[in-house]
């Protein structure tokens, strides 16, 4: 099954008036399909996807088939839902009524199980090694502050021990420079990606 | 001797007034952390300071007793060891940041 038919799918989502968009994405951060204006730029799409499909805590709360995460924003809110391994997001305005909001979601989840197993138009890679999960959890955390922690690993080995110390040495820069919570935060996701 | 002073007071206060600009900008350079939590307790420290040498040259003029200018001292004392112990707390964690980007 190709991309396109969930694409036309998402596609009804935003008849619902107040949906901004939908995306479709899987656990290695593919975008399987997408329906966003024009405005939206796909390498941000494809970026957003990649960090959540590498954030560790989101397919944690987001495992099993009833999985939802509901995120509300001043300028706009986030429903996050799963769909058989992968997941649904849809960005919509305050203006969007919940109720008809959550039926259309309902019926475009059940079309897209319908329709199978969606798979990216690229070949599927292989696991990113650490440093890249690394690279790419330090990134969505500490966004426009995270040049100087992205040097540290930069300036790691390839061993795992290199990659413990570098990884402890973002945890204190963020902890000494940016956030306590955030370095603790920081500090448990690289842990469990590294496997300690 | 009041003329030398006030004189001080006056070169105390300018020099103070430099800091507090100086701690307030660099205040808004830390983002946060540790550094950010120590840095603000500084720039809090400097306005009191800055506050207190305002106040300096009119205990002077309005000749304060002595057992008040004695408070004010040794409030100076205290509040002054306090000021040095977060600094040496901001370098030290500065070196640890060195060490790091080494």
């Amino acid at each position: 099954m190709t991309a396109a038919p969930h694409g036309e799918t998402l596609q009804q989502l935003g008849a619902v008036p107040g949906v901004v968009g939908g995306l479709l994405f899987d656990g290695r951060g593919e975008v399987l399909a997408s329906a966003f204006p024009p405005v939206f730029d796909a390498a941000g799409l494809r970026g957003l996807a990649g960090r959540l499909g590498a954030d560790g805590y989101f397919q944690e709360w987001m495992a099993g088939e009833n999985a939802a995460l509901d995120l509300r924003y001043q300028d706009g809110n986030v429903a996050v839902r799963a769909v058989d391994g992968s997941w649904l997001l849809v960005l919509y305005t305050a203006q969007a009524n919940a109720q008809l909001l959550s039926m259309s979601m309902t019926q475009v989840i059940r079309r897209l199980r319908a329709a199978g197993p969606a798979r990216s138009s690229e070949p599927p890679a292989a696991p990113a090694p650490p440093l890249e999960r690394l690279r790419a959890v330090v990134t969505a955390e500490l966004g426009g502050h995270a040049a100087q922690a992205l040097e540290i690993l930069n300036a790691a080995g390839p061993k795992p021990r290199d990659l413990f110390q570098a990884a402890a040495d973002v945890e204190k820069l963020t902890r000494l420079f940016i956030d306590r919570k955030k370095a603790d935060e920081l500090g448990r996701k690289m842990r469990a990606i590294l496997g300690k | 001797m009041d003329w030398l002073a006030y004189g001080l007071a006056a070169a105390a206060i300018l020099v103070m007034a430099l800091n507090v600009v100086q701690a307030i900008r660099l205040r808004r350079a830390i983002v946060g952390g540790e550094v950010g939590t120590k840095w603000s307790v500084l720039t809090f420290l400097i306005a009191f300071f800055f506050l207190g040498y305002l106040v300096s040259p009119l205990a002077i003029w309005f000749r304060f007793p002595k057992e008040i200018l004695d408070l004010m001292v040794f409030a100076v004392f205290l509040f002054g060891a306090v000021f040095v112990w977060f600094v040496i707390g901001i370098i030290r964690d500065t070196l640890a940041f060195l060490k790091l980007a080494k």
